[in-house]
């Protein structure tokens, strides 16, 4: 099922000496049940693109529907509150939270009582692999690939059904980086949401079914 | 109720934020507790002050050289003990008289202030011919308390404003009706100890009798209220007062005043002083939560950036945000509010009145202060904080 639809999208912004255009008139469409991924060299408009779809900004120029809705139209809060998730290079917890109170976090945003919410966010932390002891653990005492996978088990839990990844994986070891993998897949195959990964590292573009390609902001398919 | 426990979550973690913040807080309400409490001292100061520094004035001759055996008209006596602007006039009256041919000293008064160390009764303001007397003389006249004497009483004429003519007044009969204590200071001034003391009333009233203008030979008074000085020396010069002159004629009328209020007028200028420029400044100290709440607010919330931006990337709204850190900040100013009064209540004893006002102006600027670093906040990009760590 369509879910993310990308229509003639460009956005550009002023520095001080030039206008730059960081992606340019970007048309594709997105469905649930998939992992995409997006490659390309650094600068070449992969996060901007991210954070378009992430409703965070605006394009300049053309249109993204959601479910068929422009998002212009939509309220974006809402649209990152329900529909969409977004999990970072540098996972971007809440420091000051245990691994399973970020988990809660988007469930009692919701308006789910605190019990169900700690019951379901147990059940994401299992989901993503993670074992019982880190539940109480504050983020910095977590390793890298754990924080990943609290970030990931957050994002299962707001229950959108698009997954937006930026570089996942980029701070992590070759082990570490399978299981994130791994995790996303399984996300989008068995939760039936629409994945799309940021990435540069090949290997992980390789596990995705649909690999695009940003260059100097043009976005085409190239498998 | 999420955003609640949200913000009770975060000051409990941000432990040592919460801590810095509170006191700031606590510091900037106690310096206003402070300032307001000397603000309200001194405005207690300037209305008591007529109280800790009376204001005395003495009737004396033109030249100011004599405050005693003088001749004050009864005009000028009935003048200011009917003004309202005059607190605890003290009179007095000597002369002499004859019991038995054996000489006797007599002073009226019209308060037991005239004497050092009496204890306040009611006998000096009454017109009945009753009269308190030394235990010497009671020993010395063979009497008791209730003998009735009988007294040939002489009074002092005034010749040529310099000179005196003691002349027969009236031979009046009076009831013992106490003793005075030996305690008590009967030769206040430099007047010798009587033996008997009469109500001034009832002195003034055988003046009247014998067709004779009353005069008192030495006054004294305190002003009512020190704030309004110039009133009661206009009043004062109305009722034929004059300022001490010391190039004046040697005279015994009993017509100028010499007014101490020299110490008071220093002491309630410094104070009014002090007030008008603590009350003038009061605008730009109230400057100093708003500064201090933007300040501590921004330092703090800035190191929050990442917690902000993860919060609107979650889908909480910018306004939601902003709310939970303005009832973040909001609950530690109340917590900061009951050791920030301590200052205030210790040094200075404010109400609560008082302590009330300040803490809410102290919310309000602090929160506008904090509202404004948040706006600033608000404004950051999202994409550029969740990246930057990227």
């Amino acid at each position: 099922m369509n879910i993310l639809k990308l229509e003639n999208v460009s956005y550009s912004y002023q520095t001080k000496y030039q206008t730059i255009e960081a992606v340019k008139h970007a048309s594709f469409t997105f469905a649930t049940g998939k992992m995409y991924a997006i490659t390309g060299e650094s600068g070449s408009g992969k996060s901007t693109l991210l954070s378009l779809m992430a409703g965070l900004d605006l394009p300049s120029e053309g249109h993204i529907f959601v479910n068929g809705t422009d998002m212009s139209s939509l309220d974006r809060d809402q649209y990152r509150c329900r529909e969409a998730s977004v999990i970072y290079q540098a996972f971007h917890l809440f420091s000051l939270l245990t691994a399973k109170e970020n988990v809660m976090f988007p469930l009692e945003l919701r308006g789910i009582p605190r019990k169900e919410a700690s019951r379901q966010a147990e059940n994401y932390l299992q989901k993503a692999g993670l074992p019982e002891k880190i539940y109480r653990q504050f983020p910095p005492m977590m390793s890298g690939g754990e924080q990943q996978r609290v970030a990931i088990a957050r994002a299962m839990a707001a229950g959108g059904k698009i997954l937006l990844a930026d570089e996942p994986t980029g701070n992590l070891d070759t082990e570490n980086e399978k299981k994130i993998v791994e995790l996303l897949k399984a996300f989008a195959h068995e939760d039936g949401c629409a994945v799309i990964v940021i990435t540069h590292n090949p290997e992980v573009a390789a596990e995705a079914d649909k690999i695009l390609r940003m260059c100097d902001g043009i976005l085409t398919q190239i498998q | 109720m999420f955003y609640i426990r949200m913000v009770l979550r975060n000051i409990r973690r941000h432990k040592y934020k919460s801590f810095f913040n509170m006191m700031v807080c606590i510091a900037i309400l106690g310096f206003l507790n402070i300032y307001t409490g000397n603000l309200v001292h001194t405005q207690e100061q300037l209305e008591t002050i007529s109280r800790t520094i009376p204001i005395k004035a003495v009737i004396t001759n033109a030249a100011g050289d004599a405050e005693s055996g003088l001749f004050i008209h009864d005009k000028r006596v009935q003048s200011v003990l009917h003004s309202s602007n005059i607190a605890n006039a003290v009179f007095t009256l000597q002369s002499v008289g004859y019991i038995n041919d054996s000489q006797v000293s007599l002073m009226a008064a019209n308060t037991y202030r005239a004497f050092p160390g009496m204890e306040a009764n009611n006998f000096f303001s009454s017109e009945l011919n009753e009269c308190l007397v030394t235990q010497s003389f009671l020993d010395n006249h063979h009497l008791k308390v209730g003998d009735e004497i009988t007294v040939e009483q002489y009074y002092y004429e005034l010749l040529d404003y310099i000179y005196q003519n003691l002349l027969p007044l009236d031979t009046i009969t009076y009831t013992i009706s106490g003793v005075v204590d030996e305690h008590v200071d009967l030769s206040a001034g430099d007047s010798l100890a009587p033996d008997i003391l009469l109500p001034l009333n009832t002195v003034r009233n055988i003046y009247t009798q014998n067709n004779l203008t009353f005069f008192a030979d030495s006054g004294s008074f305190t002003a009512a209220n020190p704030l309004a000085l110039n009133q009661l020396k206009e009043e004062m010069h109305e009722a034929g007062f004059m300022e001490v002159n010391s190039n004046a004629d040697l005279s015994l009328d009993g017509n100028s005043l010499i007014i101490q209020d020299s110490t008071f007028i220093q002491t309630a200028g410094n104070l009014l002083k002090g007030h008008t420029v603590m009350q003038n400044c009061f605008p730009v100290i109230l400057l100093l939560p708003i500064l201090s709440g933007f300040v501590s607010s921004y330092l703090i919330t800035n190191s929050r950036q990442e917690e902000f931006a993860i919060m609107r990337s979650l889908g909480i709204r910018k306004s939601n945000c902003i709310m939970t850190f303005l009832l973040e900040n909001g609950i530690l100013l109340l917590l900061s509010c009951i050791p920030g009064a301590l200052p205030g209540i210790l040094l200075f004893r404010i109400g609560i009145n008082t302590l009330l006002l300040n803490a809410a102006l102290f919310l309000f600027c602090y929160l506008a202060g904090t509202f404004a670093a948040l706006i600033i906040l608000s404004k950051i990009s999202i994409v550029e904080v969740l990246t930057k760590a990227d």
